[in-house]
């Protein structure tokens, strides 16, 4: 909009359009310096009427002192050149006041010198203020800046950064002149420079806060490529110049470096902890799972993506967690607790569980939780459920091995009235054969004699019930089983003393029809007598060898023969008779007492010289075992 | 002192046994004492004089051995017949090496352990006297001063008078008069009754 414009107007509208706007045109002698036209927007800007301004000196005086021999020389210098220039100063009002002008000058050479000058006066008061102003806040916000902890900066809504502080310099590697007008995304890595851009704009759109973490590290780029985790804080300020959004910046290298080893060490761990057969867990104070491992979450059939968090009551149900909660209070309370429980699950599986809580607790003491491991030991229980069993089955067995203690002790039991009696008797019998015959004295030992007669009677009664089962318990006998059962039974004994035992079992061996747990006692105790007959045998010549076969008509024999010094010379079947006994603490019961069983299922306890030296003892069982 | 004064220990848990065995020494005119453990034996008075001990080795609490142990450490000398039930070898022969005067099976036969019995208590009776003689002439020696003591110790090895006092660095005639002391006081009649007591009294080594 100047007076170069083709169109086709007349003087008076050229003149009307430029004196309509508020700027003020003028034109003016480049040699004297003295206006030749001024618009009449010149009366408002300054208060003059127009007419002074064509007076001396006009201009330069109303020139602000300060800008006025500046203002005077850039006017001089740059008209003598012969451009188009622009410059800026204050003139004092006729109020007193300061207006801030930009001034458009054209220059019109003629002869190589400037002849006419003309130009534009602009008032740019309010400009000037709202620069001046946000310089000033500018400032402010820079000092305020400067005293913050994190590198910060203030973006415009055009992405260029209006004020960095130190600590962004640093961070960065930027001069703080060079931060800016720098537009933000140049400390954003190249990758993210595009989603960034367009996350800033949809901010800007709704600007509001976002606090420092918010779970989020991003990443920041320095002047050198290299890249920053960081967190950051956005605060949107509307100022005069718009909204500016600072934003915080922190470097958390240093604590993304402990938590990328903390993750690493931990995933370590639970790769560990998940290879284990043991079930694993970690329980906050709350009783809630903060950590599971693989065979935990499979025996309880929860994925990983349920677990974290639920209580231990929800996942064992109410009536495990009756005997597990108490134990689980008692490991927060911080002790370390083991039990083992036989436990029902809401699955309706029953399980014995072995449990160990170990508590964890901080430097000053406190329980933070506790480390569960738990193994299912339902299958070691049964196992040794059924040994118990079997254990239970063989205990009378023995008691009956260890029969010949029990023997020794009945001995003395009768062997006291029996030296009462045999005192008494003598005595009496020398009472009544004196010259003078003392008859109360003979009656005294008569009547003890009869008390001491029952009370071994007794003693005798009472040995036969401990030692010999009144009847026979019989069923269908498996004499293999029974065996391998006494010889498994025997296992470590036979161990200990050096013995290798070795079972000859015949394959169609037809079932006994007898007392299981008395055959199983005739047996133990054979063994037992051989190992002991071996004891004085070299070591590596103790084999003890059981055979099984069948004999005449479907009988089942039974050989125990062992490689001990064998029998005393003469019939080797005077062993059996009670008493016998080649034993230093032995009392010759077991053998009698063996055969007494066997006769009673109708079959023969037999001892058989070995061809080569040792004993061997044979038991005949009749098919279907006939009592005799 | 003889066999009829002397007394038998028999220690024996069984009352009835007590009893019987206490009978059977009755019937044999011996006097009886009954205990029911070695313990109360130990802790209770008893007769010093002569006897014998019948004990019950199968006892339970203290055992044989250890009672013949403790009645040595109380002064306690007695014979001790042990009797034993059925089978006990390996503890019979234990007690036999011990010092058991003899060893008896229950039931026992009442002519054995009467005989066992008569053995015991003579040999506690020889014992006993031994004793009381090698005391009594222990007392004696005792007696003796000091340069008595010396011409006694010469003299029972055979040295004349002569040869004494010039030993000893006294004359002769001192000699015999410390030698008539000592036949006084040791109440030997001749040197051969002298030599003997010294023997006795194992004064005649001439070390001593």
């Amino acid at each position: 909009m100047n007076g170069k414009t083709s169109i086709d107007i007349t003087e008076d509208r050229y003149r009307i359009l430029l004196e309509s706007t508020p700027l003020v045109p003028w034109e003016a002698d480049a040699r004297t310096w003295l206006f030749t036209y001024v618009g009449p927007q010149a009366a408002d800007l300054l208060g003059y009427p127009v007419e002074d301004w064509y007076g001396d000196t006009f201009w330069v005086d109303r020139i602000h002192p300060d800008d006025r021999d500046a203002a005077v020389s850039t006017c001089e210098r740059l008209s003598r050149k012969g451009n188009d220039y622009e410059f800026e100063y204050r003139m004092i009002r006729a109020d007193g006041t300061t207006v801030w002008v930009s001034d458009v000058v054209s220059v019109e050479m003629e002869n190589g010198e400037p002849a006419t000058l003309r130009g534009l006066l602009i008032d740019v008061t309010e400009r000037k203020e709202a620069e001046a102003a946000l310089a000033r806040s500018e400032s402010r916000f820079a000092e305020l800046m400067e005293a913050a902890p994190d590198a910060m900066i203030a973006v415009r809504e055009d992405g260029s950064i209006a004020i960095a502080n130190s600590h962004a310099e640093e961070l960065f590697g930027y001069a703080r002149d060079e931060l800016k007008g720098l537009t933000i995304e140049r400390l954003v890595p190249e990758r993210h420079r595009e989603r960034h851009a367009s996350h800033r704009a949809s901010f800007h759109q709704t600007p509001a806060g976002r606090p420092m973490g918010a779970d989020l590290v991003l990443t920041a780029r320095h002047h050198n490529g290299a890249e920053i985790p960081v967190e950051i804080s956005l605060n949107p300020v509307q100022t005069d110049e718009g909204v500016l959004v600072f934003s915080s910046i922190r470097d958390v290298s240093d604590r993304q470096e402990a938590q990328d080893r903390l993750a690493q060490s931990e995933q370590r761990l639970s790769l560990m902890a998940d290879s284990l057969p043991v079930l694993i867990a970690y329980v906050d104070v709350e009783q809630r799972y903060r950590f599971t491992n693989r065979a935990y979450r499979e025996w309880f059939g929860i994925p990983l993506s349920e677990v974290i968090g639920r209580t231990i009551r929800d996942v064992v149900g109410d009536e495990a967690y009756q005997t597990i909660g108490l134990k689980a209070e008692t490991a927060l309370s911080g002790q370390q607790v083991e039990f083992e429980a036989y436990l029902s699950f809401p699955d309706g599986k029953r399980r014995h569980l072995h449990t160990t809580y170990v508590p964890h607790t901080n430097e000053n003491g406190e329980v933070l939780g506790f480390f569960a491991l738990v193994r299912d030991i339902t299958e070691q229980v049964l196992t040794a459920d059924e040994a118990r069993r079997n254990r239970d089955e063989l205990a009378h067995v023995l008691r009956v091995a260890t029969m010949g203690e029990l023997a020794t002790s009945m001995a003395h039991e009768l062997n006291q009235p029996l030296a009462a009696i045999a005192a008494n008797s003598q005595a009496a019998l020398r009472f009544l054969a004196a010259e003078q015959p003392n008859t109360e004295e003979a009656t005294d030992a008569l009547t003890d004699i009869t008390s001491d007669t029952k009370r071994a009677g007794e003693v005798i009664r009472h040995m036969r019930d401990l030692l010999i089962k009144r009847k026979l318990d019989r069923e269908l006998v498996d004499i293999n089983k029974v065996v391998s059962n006494v010889t498994e039974l025997l296992h470590s004994d036979a161990v200990s003393r050096q013995v290798t035992v070795t079972l000859d079992l015949a394959d169609a061996l037809p079932a006994v029809s007898g007392d299981r747990t008395q055959v199983e006692q005739v047996i133990l105790n054979l063994m037992v007598n051989s190992f002991e007959a071996m004891s004085t045998s070299e070591i590596n010549r103790r084999e003890l060898v059981i055979r099984t076969s069948v004999g005449d008509a479907g009988s089942t024999e039974i050989t125990v023969s062992d490689t001990g010094p064998g029998f005393h010379p003469g019939p080797p079947n005077y062993i059996f008779e009670p008493f016998v006994t080649t034993k230093a603490n032995g009392l010759g019961m077991g053998l009698s007492i063996s055969r007494s069983i066997i006769n009673a299922h109708g079959g023969r306890l037999e001892a058989v010289h070995s061809p080569d030296g040792g004993a061997t003892l044979r038991i005949t069982l009749p098919a279907g075992g006939e009592d005799s | 002192m003889t066999s009829d004064a002397a007394t038998v220990f028999i220690v024996d848990d069984d009352q009835s046994v007590r009893t019987a065995l206490a009978r059977l020494m009755r019937s044999a005119a011996l006097h009886a004492e009954t205990f029911a453990s070695a313990k109360e034996f130990l802790e209770r008075k008893h007769p010093d004089g002569p006897g014998c001990m019948v004990l019950d080795l199968s006892m339970p609490g203290s055992t044989g051995l250890e009672l013949q142990q403790d009645m040595a450490a109380a002064d306690i000398d007695l014979p001790i017949i042990f009797l034993t039930g059925h089978g006990n070898v390996p503890s019979s022969v234990k007690a036999l090496k011990s010092g058991a005067v003899d060893f008896l099976e229950k039931p026992v036969d009442d002519d054995r352990l009467l005989s066992a019995i008569k053995d015991a208590v003579e040999q506690n009776v020889r014992t006993r006297r031994d004793r009381a003689r090698l005391s009594e002439i222990q007392e004696r020696v005792a007696r003796l001063t000091r340069r008595e003591s010396q011409v006694f110790r010469l003299v029972v090895q055979g040295k004349l008078n002569k040869l004494v006092a010039a030993e000893l660095g006294m004359s002769e005639k001192t000699v015999k008069v410390h030698r008539a002391r000592v036949m006084q006081k040791m109440e030997a009649d001749s040197l051969a009754e002298l030599v003997r007591l010294a023997e006795r009294a194992g004064e005649s080594s001439p070390d001593s």
